[in-house]
């Protein structure tokens, strides 16, 4: 669960949780994602990141764009709109994927979970509505925009579900989805990912946000953990931003700045070899733009994003998103490579001429899409030889 | 083999290397065409493609189904399947229009668009010149843009007359160039016809140049008159796909184009029955071709979305007229194997698209008149005469509704007695409506897409939504032949 890039044009809208976020502020520093306003920092970024990577932090998740499909159609629809195994998915499990343009360029990511055997609930980074309307016609199945009607707080952190449970909320069973009605509120807990750090989300109806937060809170105080925070866990997991480390589909102003799943990193998001989804036919042939998105670790206490990568003394990419991790004490950043340089010994630009030497660190999702070409290419050789 | 493991299933056929659906005239061109390039082809026949016999509309009147008129027609099709032997041929070649004013004036416009000029002089001598010019320089216009208009690649780059054509309306394009405001008139209803778009639009004037670029018997800008009409081509087409060996099959429906994976691999009948060949061309309509052969769920979501654009609510619509009794205009009776233009005022034109977007019937309209009696005797009896009158724009409701049947009748005997004097109409039959295309360059893109983006590999299409604005052209047959021989070369499908 990520955010897109920030929207600093939109006068932001509160989310259901805003009146709780705004009591835990010390720094009152937002910013808008999705035209929400969206806490950067509550009180320091290391004791935010130190919770969320080793006890539990709250994370208010109303920014998301959230769609519920219900209808005989609904997992039809998704497979084709989205690149996840609807198939597959039982009621209850929940399964990450991208949306693909016709072309085969990434435009979002897309969170999914299966509610009961008609219903879906889709999570996206941006606002995907007219592709979900269009995606839906001719189909049986309604498309609804729950962004409004749904408040959604997150816990991040490997303690996330003793916390859940400690205040009531123990619906969770293993590792699936579970709804029910705690206490008097109707609920959805799931299991989530917070780039590095595990965590859950809990879902209520928007007008009980403040009461389940509060229930949350009275046991134990849990801290806040701001987008800051958050920006460090995602880089350590390898998880790419829209809008920030690459341009959605929708979004790009050029052709050019178009990027293929497997060129953000996210191959395995994009299996050409599953079942049809929009745009798999296209991705196969899509020209690659030769650049690679992938996370570097700096030896610096400081990188910016815009910063050059140089490989011997040539230019070969740019830094698109850096932090600074507290668990590795160095940067770690997501950079945009030059394919040719990608085994070769790198240098990031620190600030004037100085440079620090860089290299390329392994994440959760980098290691999948990893094992995923090295499984791809076995598949298309041995395929090849029983020709 | 023994009895018993004999395989009782339903039949299935290979060694085909493709399967053409409809039998189209675009069908049956992409058939022929394939099957001399040596390939083993199989022509899928359903009833909704196969042309409609000659008819008695009136006691003693026939009509041929489709239009009288060709205005292009692809001529390296023409040569390469040898059409004129296997039975093409054109009853007038050349055609002259008459034009006719709302105020009762005449021009005749030559069949060969170069010697305009001369005739505009008889009409408006000082207008001469400048109409001679304007019509040169539109025709080298409609010669760089022609592969375009056949169905190929959009010029990377339109050069300035091109570039201002494409994007210009017609009032624009045309307003304030002659002195008299009549000529202006007669361009504005040759290009507004079977256009769904209203003259002072943007993006309307293409079809004007699109008009010039086509190619019928051999001139470029001509409008030939094909014997037996539409048919007469279809039957040409057929012998010359027998010639090449295609095998014509018919059948009431096909059920399924059979997908694996990314490619189609044959189609399926309702029977269970399968013929399996690595290339589909289909020449039936678009929505059927993809949607209920292969299935939404099969495709990409940007390309359906141009299967679900809704069709213009306005329509061109053609009538059968019955006269008894010789022509008593003599403007029209010395020659009737001419095509003849109503070309009414812009303030008449206008107020006709408000009336096509209310529902109502016009008062004056564009219209299009051809005597197919006058090329073939025995469409009515003797010393009578049989037309075809195409009026544009009416509001594109079906023609079942007796009520509106009735008014358009009502408007065409209205626009057929300002075209011609006093002429006896015994009967007349509202025979088809003809969807209006939408401007050209979005018609154009759309034909593209569709005749490209379906990511099905192995499927063609060259259906009637590649007409565009009506009319026969083959063009679409020669393409997705082209396309599929390439596919084939390249082994895509190995």
């Amino acid at each position: 669960m990520h955010f897109p890039a920030a929207d600093d044009a939109l006068e932001p809208r509160a989310t259901p949780l805003y009146a709780a976020a705004a009591g835990l502020s010390a720094t009152n520093s937002w910013t808008s994602i999705n035209g929400f306003a969206s806490a950067r920092v509550y009180t320091s970024v290391e004791e935010e990141y130190k919770a969320a990577s080793e006890d539990a932090a709250l994370v208010d998740l109303g920014p998301m764009r959230r769609y519920t499909l219900r209808g005989k159609d609904a997992g039809v629809i998704l497979s084709r709109l989205t690149t996840t195994p609807v198939a597959e998915v039982a009621v209850g499990e929940s399964a990450r994927g991208l949306i693909l343009d016709t072309d085969g360029f990434v435009v979002d990511f897309a969170d999914l979970t299966r509610l009961s055997d008609d219903l879906y609930l889709l999570t996206t980074a941006t606002p995907v509505d007219r592709r979900l309307q269009l995606a839906a016609r001719g189909f049986e199945a309604e498309a609804l925009n729950v962004g409004a009607m749904v408040a959604a707080l997150g816990i991040a952190g490997p303690l996330a579900r003793e916390a859940a449970s400690a205040a009531g909320i123990d619906l969770l069973s293993a590792d699936a989805t579970a709804q029910g009605r705690v206490r008097g509120v109707e609920l959805a807990i799931r299991p989530v990912g917070f780039g590095a750090a595990p965590g859950v989300e809990i879902m209520c109806p928007a007008d009980e946000a403040l009461v389940v937060f509060e229930r949350l809170r009275r046991k134990r105080p849990l801290p806040a953990a701001g987008l800051e925070a958050l920006e460090i866990l995602r880089i350590e997991g390898g998880v790419p931003r829209v809008g920030v480390d690459f341009a959605g589909a929708d979004q790009a102003g050029a052709l050019s700045e178009r990027r293929l799943p497997n060129e953000v990193g996210l191959p395995h998001l994009a299996p050409p070899n599953r079942a049809w989804f929009n745009g798999r036919r296209a991705m196969k042939s899509a020209p690659s733009s030769g650049r690679y998105l992938v996370v570097l670790s700096i030896d610096s206490d400081r990188a910016a994003p815009g910063a050059a990568i140089y490989a011997k003394g040539e230019a070969v990419g740019r830094i698109t998103s850096s932090a600074f991790s507290p668990r590795l004490r160095r940067v770690v950043a997501f950079a945009e490579l030059a394919a040719t340089a990608l085994d070769r010994p790198l240098e990031a630009a620190i600030a004037g001429p100085a440079r620090a030497p860089a290299r390329l660190h392994e994440t959760e999702e980098s290691r999948r899409a990893g094992v995923f070409r090295e499984n791809l290419k076995t598949a298309t050789e041995s395929g090849r030889s029983s020709v | 083999m023994s009895e018993a493991r004999k395989y009782k299933g339903p039949k299935i056929e290979g060694g085909i290397d493709a399967v053409i659906l409809g039998a189209t005239s675009e069908g049956l061109a992409a058939a022929a065409l394939l099957a001399r390039a040596g390939f083993h082809v199989v022509l899928i026949e359903t009833p909704a493609s196969r042309p409609r016999e000659r008819r008695e509309f009136a006691p003693g009147f026939f009509a041929e189904s489709g239009d009288p008129l060709a205005a292009t027609l692809d001529h390296t099709v023409v040569e390469a399947l040898d059409l004129y032997r296997h039975g093409l041929a054109f009853s007038a070649r050349r055609l002259e229009t008459l034009v006719r004013f709302s105020d009762g004036a005449m021009v005749t416009m030559p069949g060969d668009p170069a010697l305009a000029g001369e005739a505009v002089a008889a009409f408006s001598e000082v207008d001469a010149g400048a109409f001679a010019a304007f019509l040169e320089a539109e025709r080298r216009t409609a010669r760089s843009l022609a592969d375009w208009f056949a169905g190929g690649e959009r010029p990377a780059l339109l050069d300035g007359a091109a570039a201002e054509a494409a994007t210009a309306s017609v009032d624009g394009a045309v307003a304030g160039r002659f002195v008299d405001h009549r000529l202006e008139d007669y361009l504005r209803a040759e290009a507004a016809f079977a256009i769904g778009a209203r003259p002072a639009e943007p993006f309307t004037y293409l079809s004007f140049i699109r008009r010039l670029a086509g190619e019928a018997a051999g001139l470029q800008g001509g409008v030939a008159a094909i014997e037996g009409g539409g048919r007469g081509l279809n039957n040409a087409l057929r012998r010359a796909c027998q010639a090449a060996s295609v095998t014509i099959r018919q059948t009431d429906r096909v059920k399924d184009v059979i997908v694996e994976w990314d490619r189609v691999t044959g189609v399926e009948f309702d029977d269970g029955a399968q013929i399996r060949a690595p290339i589909i061309i289909s020449s039936l309509p678009a929505h059927e071709t993809f949607l209920d052969l292969v299935g939404r769920a099969r495709l990409d979501i940007e390309f359906t979305r141009t299967l679900d654009i809704k069709e213009l609510p306005i329509a061109s619509v053609r009538f059968n007229l019955a006269i008894n009794g010789p022509i008593p205009d003599p403007h029209i009776a010395a020659r009737l194997d001419r095509r003849f233009l109503f070309a009414p005022s812009p303030l008449e034109i206008e107020r006709a698209f408000r009336a096509a977007a209310e529902g109502t019937a016009p008062e004056a309209a564009i219209g299009e008149l051809v005597f197919p009696s006058a090329f073939d005797r025995a469409l009515a009896p003797e010393g009578c005469a049989s037309a075809t009158l195409t009026l544009h724009p009416l509001a594109g409701k079906p023609l079942s509704d007796d009520q509106w049947r009735k008014e358009v009748s009502g408007a065409a005997r209205t626009i057929f007695a300002r075209l011609v004097d006093g002429a006896q109409i015994a009967a007349i039959e509202a025979e088809e409506a003809l969807v209006a295309a939408p401007p050209l360059p979005a018609a154009m893109e759309r034909r593209a897409r569709l005749a490209g983006a379906s990511g099905l590999e192995g499927y063609f299409f060259c259906g009637p939504e590649t007409l565009i604005g009506g009319g026969v052209s083959l063009s679409a047959g020669r393409r997705a032949a082209d396309r599929a021989r390439d596919y084939f070369r390249k082994g895509g499908f190995s």
